[in-house]
């Protein structure tokens, strides 16, 4: 296969097999999501075919990267989001491309294949090849929508990482195939563990740290990494977002899984819920959410970290008794519209809250009874109700609010499966789910009850937030984007707010969807790392530290020296400078002088190369633009160095003459240097 | 450098290569190794000229030319000469052998025993016989031009070690490239040029070029160099057979004859480099264990070349 490929490669040697892999997992990742991405994908193809078509492609030609820049300004300026939010893929949010634009892209692309093609100039086509396909998978990436680019994302970086061996200066052949097998795959797999590492790194870093780096280099405002929420829930034909495994929030809590609500809603009207979170208005939250509960009940503590948010909403349970941290100065909330919690991050505050929750149906700050005005928006029903809602709200109808709630739950969950997908029909989406009997996500569930519970005169409100119910033991939660939910909550006089979660079990987040898997939880726990080394620091002190630090110098001190050993039995040792003297000390400050300027010049010559075969062999690699302009010149001065050095042809004249060629080309680089 | 010598270098090298085409490097290697002082390896496969070039050089030079065909049978009085009685004196006769010539094709060496082989030793080392206790000298210049079959051919014997080592290069001709391979074709297409090939210099001056070539000037860091890239070999644990000082004795006239054929009266370091794989490869002998892990010769004088560091 090997001599296949180097067969039709045009340089002779085959293209780095890791540099194929990744353009074809990118060719892969634009194949599996199927439609729309025709030009990249002719574009990709194309670039694969310069190895058999014998083109050779520029790699300095100024043409090509003006047309790359171009057309990836284009389209990052121009790209939009199809969710609204744009939030699926390795690179996320800001990096959503339309397929509009990655067609225009993979067309210039493949118009650039084309000059180059026609200019069949020499260089080699690797570095480009990686660069774009780089590209193509990036684009890939933003325009898919589904969890396995989490898997395909680690590899891609990983078979990246192996291809910079590319760059790496060859070794001789011989030490090659000579290695010894046994140490070679150890080597082999060393490397292969450090790329993987690496590339973990990389993905968690760019996780974490992804829009810091986009908004520093190409966007002026990037978004914020959504949590998945809606922030204006509408019954559409699908979820508002894209179930995606991005982790959101991180919680301490020892008693188990939690309905986090984040904003509540009490309007509905024609699919759509109200009000959006423009017109809300803030307030700074009133003190007893700071103080101690007073009540006589157990309460648990709950500390939320928030991992990414693009609203800075406080998700809390509806328990919850009392803030401890932040201060309360530092939260606002909106309090005709359920209470909902949100961060004050002008003041401030961090995205890390402490709270004391109660048990089921505690009542705390977050639980005011309705006044009159909140009462009536909460019993709203939309005018255009269709009759035959409020015929199945009757007949759900109890005695207790309590028991009508679970009438209602029991009927949607026995009557429509759950769907991420809806295709409603003619007229309103709610009374077309509830006649027809669709299957449906949670949204609509939630609308529905609230709407059957307002028929039968119980005050609900929609409320949207996360479930959270993964586990990662010793207490941790941890919420991902896809656990976003929507729910009910209804008041009881007497008894206060409760919860209704009216949406099929298989429809609950914790079921319907598979668990992560063990690639992204590796991925999470490299990109956890840097904030896990700063905490230990912190914890440990500086002695601890130190220790550790010597310990690690001394552990990359062994593994060094078996590196050498290994390269030294394998002949691979690092050459070593060998003082051969020279005739006069005039002639070693020249070929001094001479090595300074080679390495001023980017053209430093190894140990190993004599400088003739290092500047004059028409077969070396390409070499800086000053040693070709020079060339005439110092191929007269090496021949009279070698006179004079070897050829003990040293008359007085003779070296002055060599210096005085040698000062020639110094002021040369340095006129060079000033223009 | 003295004029004659490029001239005559010149004449040389367009005559053999009017008979080998397209073959330059191989011919300036065959050059090397008679302006040396030393005999040459030719190795390849079957049909790709070796004889023809031992033949073509050795009317070149205008000197004497035999050639003993190696079979299995061969004796090594059959090569060096052997003493007979006659019967009209009652007196025995010396009646010389092939090797009383100028250049002594010893046309695919591997097909004789080692025993065979070794006849050639003193031959090749100290241009002498030695035949029943009495030495006899070889006439000057002395050539052996050997061909080879690669040894993985039927019925071959690889070389000794002592007589790889008296090789001064060895020089692998290859095939011809397309173009030149027609050449071939039309060139023999009446008669062989091989047959109206004339000498272009004497004996004389082959011996007189030999005498230049050794007042050649080598540096002592260019001699330091050469030592430390044949000592690197003696330390090698891929090989059961370093090389010896005889091979830096022959890296070190070949560079001299190469600067020689440059028009130089001095070595430069990127003599020793081009001729280090050429003139040490051969002596060496692998391990089993690097033999059958696909290390070659060539490899390891190139890894040499790698890790020492050159003399400026």
């Amino acid at each position: 296969m090997t001599e296949l490929r180097r067969e039709f490669s045009p340089t002779g040697q085959p293209p780095h097999w890791a540099a194929t892999a990744t353009a074809l997992l990118g060719l892969g990742a634009l194949y599996r999501h199927g439609r729309g991405y025709g030009g990249l994908i002719v574009a990709a193809a194309l670039l694969l075919l310069m190895y058999p078509l014998r083109f050779r492609l520029s790699r300095n030609a100024l043409v090509i990267w003006p047309i790359r820049i171009l057309a990836f300004t284009v389209i990052v300026l121009t790209s939009g989001s199809r969710y609204g939010v744009g939030d699926s893929g390795f690179l996320r949010g800001a990096w959503y491309l339309e397929p509009d634009y990655v067609n225009l892209f993979g067309y210039l692309c493949a118009g650039e294949l084309v000059i180059q093609c026609w200019q069949q100039r020499k260089g080699s086509p690797r570095g480009e090849m990686m660069i774009l396909s780089a590209l193509i998978f990036a684009a890939a990436t933003n325009t898919f929508d589904s969890s396995i680019m989490q898997y395909l994302a680690p590899l891609y970086v990983l078979l990246l990482a192996l291809s910079f061996s590319e760059y790496l200066p060859p070794r001789p052949a011989a030490a090659v195939e000579a290695g010894r097998p046994l140490a070679s795959a150890v080597t082999r797999l060393a490397a292969f563990a450090v790329a993987g590492a690496l590339g973990l790194v990389a993905v968690g870093v760019f996780n974490r740290y992804g829009q810091a780096l986009a908004a520093w280099t190409l966007l002026p405002s990037p978004r914020l990494q959504s949590t998945g929420i809606s922030l204006s829930p509408r019954l559409g034909e699908s979820a508002d977002v894209v179930p995606s495994t991005v982790r959101v929030l991180r919680l301490h809590y020892r008693v188990g899984p939690l309905y986090l609500r984040g904003l509540a809603f009490d309007t509905y009207d024609r699919g759509a819920w109200g009000p959006t979170f423009g017109d809300r208005n803030l307030r700074p939250v009133a003190v007893e959410m700071g103080r101690p509960p007073v009540a006589d009940v157990p309460l648990t503590p709950l500390r939320i970290e928030h991992l990414n948010s693009d609203v800075p909403i406080l998700y809390v349970p509806l328990e919850t008794l009392s803030v401890l941290r932040p201060p309360v100065i530092q939260l606002q909330w909106d309090a005709s519209h359920g209470r909902s919690l949100f961060y004050n991050l002008d003041d401030g505050g961090g995205l890390v809250a402490e709270l004391l929750v109660g048990p089921p149906g505690a009542q705390g700050p977050l639980c005011p009874p309705p006044d009159t005005q909140q009462h009536s928006r909460l019993l709203q029903l939309p005018e255009t109700l269709h009759p035959t809602i409020r015929q199945l709200a009757g007949e759900l109808r109890r005695d207790h609010p309590v028991e009508t709630a679970r009438a209602v739950a029991a009927y949607l969950t026995a009557n429509h499966g759950y769907s991420l997908i809806i295709r409603p029909g003619e007229g309103d989406a709610l009374a077309d789910f509830l006649i027809n009997r669709r299957s449906a996500h949670c949204q609509y569930f939630a609308t529905a009850a609230t709407v059957l519970l307002r028929c039968n005169g119980v005050p609900a409100r929609y409320v949207n937030g996360f479930y959270a119910h993964e586990n990662e033991g010793d207490g941790v939660y941890i919420v991902r984007q896809r656990d976003a939910h929507a729910w009910v909550e209804f008041w009881v006089d007497g008894t206060g707010w409760l919860t209704l979660d009216a949406t099929p079990e298989s429809g609950r987040p914790d079921q319907a969807f598979e668990p992560v898997g063990v690639v992204l939880r590796i991925g999470e726990w490299f990109s956890d790392l840097p904030d896990r080394i700063v905490a230990w620091i912190k914890r440990q002190g500086w002695p601890q530290v130190a220790l550790a630090a010597v310990v690690a110098a001394i552990a990359a001190a062994a593994i060094s020296a078996w590196r050498l050993l290994l390269r030294r039995r394998r002949g691979g040792a690092p050459i070593r400078t060998i003082d051969y003297g020279f005739p006069s000390e005039e002639l070693e400050q020249l070929a001094r002088r001479f090595e300074r300027l080679l390495r001023k010049w980017g053209a430093a010559c190894a140990l190993n190369r004599t400088w003739q075969e290092h500047l004059c062999d028409d077969a070396r690699p390409a070499m800086p633009r000053a040693v070709a302009r020079h060339a005439a010149s110092l191929r007269q001065f090496l021949m009279d160095y070698n006179r004079v050095r070897f050829g003990h042809h040293n008359a007085p004249e003779a070296v002055r003459r060599l210096q005085e060629m040698l000062q020639r080309l110094e002021r040369g680089h340095r006129s060079e240097e000033n223009a | 450098m003295n004029h004659s010598f490029t001239e005559h270098l010149d004449a040389l090298q367009r005559n053999l290569a009017s008979v080998i085409r397209g073959k330059p490097q191989a011919i300036r290697l065959l050059l090397l190794s008679l302006l040396s002082g030393g005999h040459a390896l030719l190795e390849d496969v079957p049909g790709t000229g070796k004889t023809t070039l031992a033949k073509s050089l050795a009317r070149s030079i205008d000197g004497e030319f035999r050639r003993v065909q190696f079979t299995p049978d061969l004796l090594p009085a059959d090569i060096t000469g052997s003493s007979f009685y006659n019967p009209r004196d009652g007196s025995f006769e010396f009646r010389p052998g092939p090797v009383f010539t100028n250049v002594l094709l010893a046309d695919e060496i591997n097909r004789t025993s080692p025993r065979t082989q070794s006849a050639l030793l003193e031959v090749m080392s100290e241009n002498q016989v030695s035949i029943e206790g009495v030495r006899r000298p070889l006439p000057q210049p002395f050539f052996v031009i050997a061909t080879q079959n690669p040894v993985e051919f039927h019925g071959t014997y690889p070389l000794p070690e002592a007589q790889l080592d008296r090789f001064a290069i060895r020089v692998a001709l290859g095939y011809p490239d397309r173009e030149h391979e027609i050449e071939v074709l039309f060139d023999q297409n009446q008669r062989h040029p091989f047959e109206v090939l004339e000498p272009v210099i004497s004996l004389e001056a082959v011996l007189w070029m030999q005498a230049q070539v050794k007042n050649v000037r080598v540096d002592p860091a260019i001699a330091d160099y050469i030592v430390r890239i044949v000592q690197s070999t003696r330390s090698e644990p891929r090989l059961r057979l370093g090389i010896s000082p005889r091979g830096s004795l022959s890296l070190y006239r070949t560079a001299q004859a190469s600067a020689c054929m440059a028009g130089r009266d001095f070595v430069t370091p990127d003599d020793v480099k081009s001729l280090a794989v050429p003139v040490l490869a051969h002596r060496m002998v692998l391990d089993t264990k690097a033999r059958y892990g696909g290390v070659r010769n060539e490899h390891i004088i190139e890894e040499a070349l790698a890790k020492t560091a050159v003399p400026r």
